[in-house]
């Protein structure tokens, strides 16, 4: 455009050479038609506007137009700050030609320029930033709460970490202390070293505040270390979709201690030193301006839509992040693929990998050959009998010394005496000692039958299977595999000579075939 | 200074040549200084001006002249 200067001296032409237009501009107006003189003359009325800088030093592109920015202080209840800082920059751009489609400049690239600095002390809560349509104006707020306490571990966004006291009934003198921390680690650390150092950090927390509880004094004596007894460890993964995060849980047991202990010395609201400036230096994404994804507008992913001049060459334009449509993905399995797609994911198992659960038991039963019997009342009609019987009754008289004075069945001291008064208990030896085993258990396995298990010998000595064998054995469950179980009860008898010397073969052993 | 704005018309706009200044009459020039959202500075002057002429021998709005003028002032400025 040109315009004639009669006195005016800031230019001769606008978007030519070195003035430009700094909004996009010139912008038309209506052009107001109205013929007259017998329609052969035609009155014209136009507007145009364009926008300008006036000084003489004047910049016309590739230069910020316009920066301001507010800042918001909220103060909550507990006098913690936030503060939202407010900005928004502009710049100086125009059409590079009448038929052009590119976009010459984008405020995007000032980003970094207007995001201000982090606060030591404070947690950077959120950056949002818009860019308009016409790409010359970048909003921004950028949000800072001051932290209540500590800084997270170096490495995590955020962290908690809860410490608590439960009673253990019943009473009130045995304590369950529980440490649970939650933590989600900065997208970028995502490397075992930055979740080992988490849990450092959870594990030097707690080591603190245990220092306090074995200060405690527990029956006259302080608790000490060695009086806190590790119960139980959880660590836990609460959203494999979201960004890491890690929850641990650390149980420990004291004795010993009151209430008061507890809340006097038990290590809660104990606080420790933080560093800002470690957890910043190691943390560094968290204040990026363009965060963890760093996307950059690129003047090239826009491109001026116009019905008008020729034909954009690199064709409509793609909103920036997008793909082009009509690629889903695979269509979804059916149930037969589905099959085959646990089997991928748990294939069936070795034989040796099979076992899912495998009990078993064996109780010894000793029959020591004694029975145990009574004199009968002298009378004359018994005492016929026991006379008459006399022989039967006494068929072991004489064989009390054949269990050897050091075996597990000592030998019977005078159990038969000669003279025996009516109503007596007396003791017989009536066999030779006997061991029994009886062998019990169950067994799941995955894809493979479960075998009648067989019990060998017992510490060493061989046993035999006698009465009847109970095995039972089927299709407990279905996977994509079959699961099968079975049970059994099963007896043995140790058939060496128990009256030898020696001790009883006791399981547990090595049994098992 | 705003007295020596009086004179100034365009010339040419896209390719459009206005008939020579004498033809060309310019109804309307306004300057309006914009402030930053703060309000502490001028980051550019908004110039709107309105001009006014005749097109002589056209049989109606329809002639080529015509078309071809509006075509040109409905248009970004080519550089």
């Amino acid at each position: 455009m040109k315009y004639k200067k009669r006195g005016f001296g800031v230019a001769e032409e606008v978007n030519r050479g070195k003035v430009w237009d700094v909004d996009w501009g010139p912008r038309v107006g209506p052009v107001d038609l109205q013929p007259l003189g017998g329609e052969r003359t035609v009155a014209c009325t136009w507007q145009v506007q364009f926008r300008l800088p006036t000084c003489p030093d004047a910049v016309y592109k590739n230069a910020v137009r316009e920066f301001c920015f507010s800042l918001d202080y909220a103060i909550d209840r507990a006098g913690l700050t936030t503060r939202t800082y407010k900005a928004h920059v502009s710049i100086a751009v125009t059409r590079k030609a009448a038929d052009s489609r590119e976009i010459p400049d984008t405020a995007d690239r000032l980003l970094e320029e207007i995001t201000p600095p982090p606060l030591l002390g404070y947690e950077r809560i959120s950056q949002d930033r818009a860019i308009s349509e016409d790409k010359s104006v970048l909003n921004l707020t950028v949000v800072d709460k001051q932290f209540p306490a500590f800084a997270p571990p170096p490495g995590c966004v955020s962290a908690k970490l809860r410490h608590s006291y439960d009673t253990i009934p019943p009473g009130t003198v045995k304590w369950s202390g529980t440490f649970t921390g939650t933590y989600e680690v900065a997208k970028s650390a995502t490397t075992g070293a930055d979740t080992a150092r988490t849990v450092q950090d959870f594990l030097s927390r707690v080591d603190d505040r245990l220092d306090e509880v074995g200060r405690m004094i527990s029956d006259g004596k302080p608790l000490g270390r060695a009086g806190v007894i590790p119960t139980s460890i959880r660590v836990a993964e609460p959203d494999a979709y979201a960004n890491r995060q890690i929850e641990i849980t650390l149980t420990y047991m004291i004795a010993g201690v009151g209430l008061a202990d507890i809340l006097n010395n038990g290590g809660l609201w104990k606080p420790w030193g933080t560093q800002y400036n470690h957890w910043e230096a190691l943390t560094p994404t968290l204040h990026h301006p363009r965060g963890e994804a760093k996307l950059i507008f690129s003047a090239k992913d826009d491109r001026i839509v116009d019905l008008c001049g020729p034909a954009d060459p690199k064709g409509p334009t793609r909103r920036p992040g997008e793909h082009a449509g009509g690629d889903f993905g695979d269509p979804p399995a059916s149930p037969a693929s589905l099959l085959g797609l646990m089997r991928k994911v748990f294939p069936p198992p070795t034989p040796e990998r099979s076992w899912v659960d495998y009990q078993s038991q064996v109780s010894v039963q000793a029959d020591t050959g004694r029975v145990v019997s009574k004199t009968l009342p002298i009378a004359d009609g018994l005492a016929s009998l026991t006379q008459s019987g006399g022989a039967h009754w006494d068929a072991l008289q004489g064989h009390t010394t054949a269990v050897p004075g050091r075996s597990a069945f000592p030998p019977l001291q005078d159990q038969l005496r000669p003279s025996q008064t009516a109503g007596e208990t007396v003791v017989h030896q009536r066999t030779k000692p006997t061991l029994w085993f009886r062998f019990t258990g169950s067994a799941v396995r995955v894809g493979f039958p479960v075998p009648m298990p067989e019990l060998v010998q017992v510490n060493g000595e061989a046993v035999t299977l006698v009465g009847k064998a109970a095995f039972a054995s089927g299709i407990v469950a279905n996977v994509h595999v079959p699961v099968y179980g079975a049970r059994w009860d099963l007896s043995y008898v140790a058939t060496g000579d128990r009256a030898a010397a020696g001790p009883n073969p006791t399981p547990p052993n090595s049994y098992l075939a | 200074m705003l007295g020596r704005f009086g004179a100034v018309t365009i010339t040419e706009y896209n390719g459009y040549s206005f008939q020579g200044p004498e033809a060309v009459e310019t109804r309307g020039y306004k300057i309006t200084p914009v402030y930053d959202t703060a309000r502490r500075t001028v980051i550019y002057s908004q110039f709107d001006i309105t001009l006014h002429w005749y097109i002589n021998g056209v049989d109606d709005v329809s002639d080529p002249r015509v078309v071809d003028m509006v075509a040109r002032l409905q248009r970004p400025p080519a550089s």
